[in-house]
């Protein structure tokens, strides 16, 4: 039987050299993998924890938080989880101070900043939001939120151009987000550019995946091409939808204008019998009587219309053509003196609104703003400007004074606090 | 062609027509005459030519580009070169189609617009085609009228002093002139002898009987108080270039109402007669709106309610747009009116009224529902349904087929440098009544009506003498533009020619109502209308052809009325004259 010498030499290096490798292994595992394997862990965990703020998850996101390595080394990270706890559970001065001990770390400075702004923005103040944002912003320019969040706060506040130009970063760097698309048609839309509107609502729709939200999205592109006189095209995105009374008023008017007379007035009966109130329903169902010549049916309609909408001028001005058509030549001065006096107060809203667009930062211009709602029966908007004004000087007296007036008056209108922007972010 | 058959003219007096006057009052029907400068044209009838039966059954309606038929091309200057985007410079030009010189043949004016210095503005001479058997001659420098003192806008043309032969305002920027006709070929510049020059920036204006004095006084629209040292400078959204400023920029400026002392002079009578201070105003026609013989006003204003002026008889006005309809929308918002024409396209004996808007603003139908109330129908016509995207000016009603049922020919373009939502270059568009609802009419790819142009003036009249209505553009820096009628008569087209004797002699607020197996079909003389142009004033009928003859009553100005009977067989124009009694 011939002998393995060499073998049994070569197991005796092999045992030692095995060792050795292990222990380098151990080491490297230890000095190396294990602080990524800890880092990859944690930044799961850590995603984990935004994926759960996202979706409002309390539970789920404290959970992150109690399963994040307890090292300084993470402590960024979890300042800014136990922010996002406060956030939910509306701790908001809690969530600031946690969200103000993430800045300084590359990893959470920019989210941390993004988040603040939120915070500010929610609470309406919108200097406040923007700095942090726009902080945000310089941080990490590929901050799609916080993008999102600034063109938010730059439509409360009125800096329409501002709005477009953050919105058109946000579609580069989320291009499967339909938010942005809806919000720059509804913008757009704002300001008359029906065209370009038509695009973006069209990129949103090509985006969303909601069907109540895809119905929205319809009927506002709807609106844009019924202003575009495109009623067919029009009629092809209303079809189908849950019946509402916009939309029924919507086709109305485009049946009407298609030669369609007894499915416009099949469509204005039925918005009237989902929302007898319905401003346009009435308006157009007392415009369609009139072209009948049945002036008694149109006058009864329009002084309906004129207890729910006092300070709408069209209805009055309306309401005056029928009565001079009737002989009330008295009558009818008086609503049309009544429809100028509003038709004047809403050109100079327009004009302010206009003006702030011009004036991102001007907290009287709100102030105004908020003053001319007022008067126009608005209380919303009014309460919306009167805090877009505070937000940008919290010592305006004047704005503070009002708002407090306001909401004395209107009680339940102080714990309305979302901004129309954030619900079109967030549908 | 058949004003050579003039001389056989046989119509039926009545009651106080005497035909035999017409022809001496009238002496220039054997003399109208067709323009033959174009050879095809001489030797086709419009209804055989050029195109092939194909295409002709797909268009319903054609026009032949006669532009050569001016001799030579002209083009309406705005003087944009020198870089002031000054509003005015898009306010354009307007055409007017008359016969100056009574030789039964339509001739031409075009103003020149001008040019602009630092700090002063100089005309553009107009020209006056003459229509000769050559085609159409330019002889402003033999009228007369090659001024270039006036920056000038628009042509509005009365026989103010009734003595037969057609006068002329021209509007502009930096004052009017009134020209009188000599009628020897030549105009009178007689602007300070009536009473001086109107300021500022004058656009259209509409003469009319106002006060009931048998002559004729005028309203003049103005614009806004643009000038050398209130010239703003607004920068385009789309590209932050300088352009031109929107109307909101500026202040309205007030109209003027001017009557005629019957000596030759022309009162300012806008505050007594009760005219608003304010108004943008580019378009005004002046109408009877509610059957009671007198003469309201139109305004088109610029971004601000229209006007509706109430005429009580004696030149005092009551302004009444927003109680009778037609000073906004169906929004109840102010749009941006240019263009305006009255008709009565429904053919219930009111006349409506017609306005071309800016763009995203449907242009406005008020039909006339009685005792001057309009209502609001561009939705339930197809109007609203052409699109939001033109900006409308030079605008008319004609029956271009002779079917009974108007057409509304509306020429377009923008006003700004730099657009966004609409091209500069728009096309012009023609909607034809169907009954209920006006229909665009479609034409070949390379016709006038498919091609974009900077739109501004119109004008309607039958330049060629052959029954049908024409059409004259006015572009903006583009040559002016003739387009010859060749749409085959559907039904027997009637040109009725009234001259007045107890009223104006232009008869403008003449009502002519025609009975016939089809209906009753009105028709009203106006003053003004269309965009800083003047059409033909002749009414046009058209007639079924069941009869060997037509009946129709004439309401005059002065009350008087009177009946006639026409042979169908009768070449036109029928010269219709107002009874003396």
């Amino acid at each position: 039987m011939p002998t393995r010498p060499t073998i049994s030499k070569g197991k005796r290096i092999g045992r030692w050299g095995i060792l050795i490798v292990a222990a380098l292994v151990i080491g490297f595992l230890l000095a190396v993998v294990y602080p990524w394997y800890l880092s990859v862990a944690n930044q799961r965990v850590f995603r984990n924890g935004l994926g759960a703020y996202q979706r409002g998850d309390l539970q789920s996101l404290e959970n992150s938080l109690g399963q994040l390595n307890p090292s300084s080394e993470f402590d960024a990270k979890r300042h800014l989880l136990q922010g996002l706890v406060y956030m939910l559970k509306r701790q908001e001065r809690d969530a600031l101070e946690e969200l103000g001990q993430a800045i300084g770390d590359v990893d959470t400075t920019s989210d941390a900043l993004m988040y603040s702004g939120k915070i500010f923005h929610f609470t309406k103040d919108y200097r406040g939001a923007e700095q942090m944002l726009l902080a945000s912003i310089n941080a990490d320019p590929n901050n799609a939120e916080a993008h999102r969040l600034l063109s938010a706060t730059y439509y409360d506040t009125g800096a329409f151009d501002n709005v477009l130009k953050h919105l058109a970063r946000v579609i580069e760097l989320d291009p499967i987000d339909m938010r942005p698309w809806r919000l720059r048609g509804l913008v757009l839309k704002d300001f008359e550019k029906y065209d370009e509107a038509v695009v973006s609502y069209q990129g949103a729709l090509e985006r969303v995946k909601d069907a109540r939200v895809k119905e929205e999205i319809s009927e506002e592109l709807a609106d844009c091409l019924v202003q575009l006189r495109r009623y067919e095209d029009a009629l092809g995105y209303l079809t189908g939808l849950v019946a509402t009374p916009d939309r029924k008023v919507l086709q109305s008017e485009c049946f009407q204008s298609l030669g369609q007379f007894e499915d416009a007035e099949k469509c204005i009966a039925e918005a009237l019998v989902i929302d007898e109130k319905n401003l346009r329903a009435l308006t157009l169902k007392a415009s369609q009587l009139m072209e009948r010549n049945q002036l008694e049916g149109a006058k009864s309609t329009l002084e309906r219309a004129t207890e729910y909408y006092p300070f709408e001028f069209n209805i009055r001005l309306l309401l005056a053509q029928i009565l001079t058509r009737m002989g009330d030549k008295e009558a009818a001065t008086v609503q049309e003196a009544k429809a100028k006096e509003l038709k004047t107060l809403r050109d100079r809203f327009t004009k302010l609104h206009i003006d702030s667009i011009n004036n991102p930062n001007d907290a009287n211009l709100r102030k105004e703003l908020g003053d001319a709602a007022q008067q126009l029966g608005m209380k919303d908007a009014a309460i919306s400007w009167y805090r877009a004004a505070l937000g940008m000087d919290p010592q305006n007296s004047e704005a503070s004074r009002s708002l407090a007036e306001l909401l004395a008056s209107e009680p339940q209108k102080a714990t309305n606090s979302d901004a129309p922007s954030i619900d079109k972010l967030n549908p | 062609m058949n004003h050579d058959r003039c001389a056989s003219k046989q119509l039926k007096f009545q009651h106080a027509i005497l035909f035999g006057w017409m022809t001496l009052l009238w002496t220039s029907c054997a003399e109208r005459k067709e323009v033959p400068s174009d050879p095809i044209a001489n030797r086709i009838s419009p209804s055989e030519s050029t195109i092939d039966s194909t295409a002709q059954q797909e268009y319903r309606f054609r026009f032949s580009d006669r532009t050569s038929w001016l001799d030579p091309g002209f083009s309406y200057r705005n003087g944009e070169e020198a870089g002031l985007f000054s509003i005015v410079e898009s306010l354009g030009g307007g055409v007017g189609l008359f016969d100056y010189d009574r030789d039964g043949a339509l001739d031409l004016l075009a103003t020149g617009g001008g040019k602009f210095t630092i700090q002063e503005s100089r005309g553009h001479p107009c020209a006056l085609f003459r229509n000769v058997q050559a085609g159409l001659k330019d002889v402003a420098v033999l009228s007369g009228l090659d001024t270039t003192a006036t920056y000038t806008h628009g042509v509005s043309v009365a026989d103010f002093d009734n003595d037969g032969f057609q006068d002329l305002l021209l509007t502009g920027f930096g004052g009017s002139l009134l020209y009188h006709n000599l009628g020897d070929g030549t105009f009178r510049d007689i602007t300070q002898d009536a009473g001086g020059p109107i300021p500022g920036c004058s656009t259209s204006a509409a003469w009319a009987d106002f006060d009931g004095d048998s002559d004729l006084d005028i309203y003049v629209a103005r614009y806004v108080n643009w000038s050398f040292a209130n010239n703003p400078v607004c920068t385009s959204p789309s590209n932050g270039l300088r352009d031109i400023c929107p109307p909101s920029s500026f202040d309205a400026v007030s109209h003027y109402l001017f009557l005629n002392d019957g000596s030759g002079k022309f009162l300012d009578a806008t505050r007594e007669s009760g005219l608003r201070a304010d108004g943008k105003g580019l378009g005004v026609v002046s109408v009877d709106i509610d059957h009671d013989r007198d003469l309201d006003i139109y305004v088109a204003n610029d971004t601000t309610d229209n006007f509706l002026y109430i005429n009580d008889g004696k030149g005092h006005f009551a302004e009444a747009g927003l109680l009778h309809g037609v000073a906004r929308d169906d929004r109840g918002l102010p749009n941006g009116s240019m263009g305006v024409a009255a008709y009565d396209y429904d053919n219930d004996s009111n006349l409506d009224l017609w306005v071309a808007n800016y763009e995203r603003e449907a242009f406005a139908l008020y039909r006339n529902i009685g005792e001057g109330q309009f209502q609001y129908v561009s939705r339930s016509t197809g109007i609203t349904a052409l699109g939001g995207a033109f900006v409308g000016f030079g605008t008319e009603f004609c029956d271009f087929d002779s079917d009974g049922r108007p057409e509304i020919v509306c020429t377009n373009g923008h006003v700004i440098k730099y657009p966004t939502a609409a091209p500069r270059q728009q096309t012009p568009i023609l909607v034809s009544y169907d009954g209920k609802r006006f229909v665009r009419q479609a034409f070949p790819s390379n016709d006038y009506f498919s091609t974009p142009h900077e739109g501004r003036g119109l004008a309607t009249g039958d330049i060629n003498g052959d029954g049908r209505c024409d059409i004259v553009f006015s572009n903006l820096n583009q040559p002016i533009r003739l387009l010859v009628n060749e749409t085959k008569p559907q039904w027997i087209p009637v040109q009725l020619h009234l001259v007045g004797t107890r009223s104006s002699r232009d008869a403008i607020g003449a009502s002519v109502v025609m009975e016939t197996a089809a209906g009753q079909t009105t028709r009203q003389i106006v003053g003004g209308g269309s965009y800083l142009s003047h059409s033909d004033r002749d009414v046009w009928l058209s007639c079924p052809g069941a009869e060997e003859s037509i009946r129709f009553r004439i309401y005059w100005p002065s009350g008087v009325e009177s009946l006639h009977e026409h042979p169908l067989s009768m070449s036109n124009p029928v010269l219709v004259l107002e009874p003396f009694e």
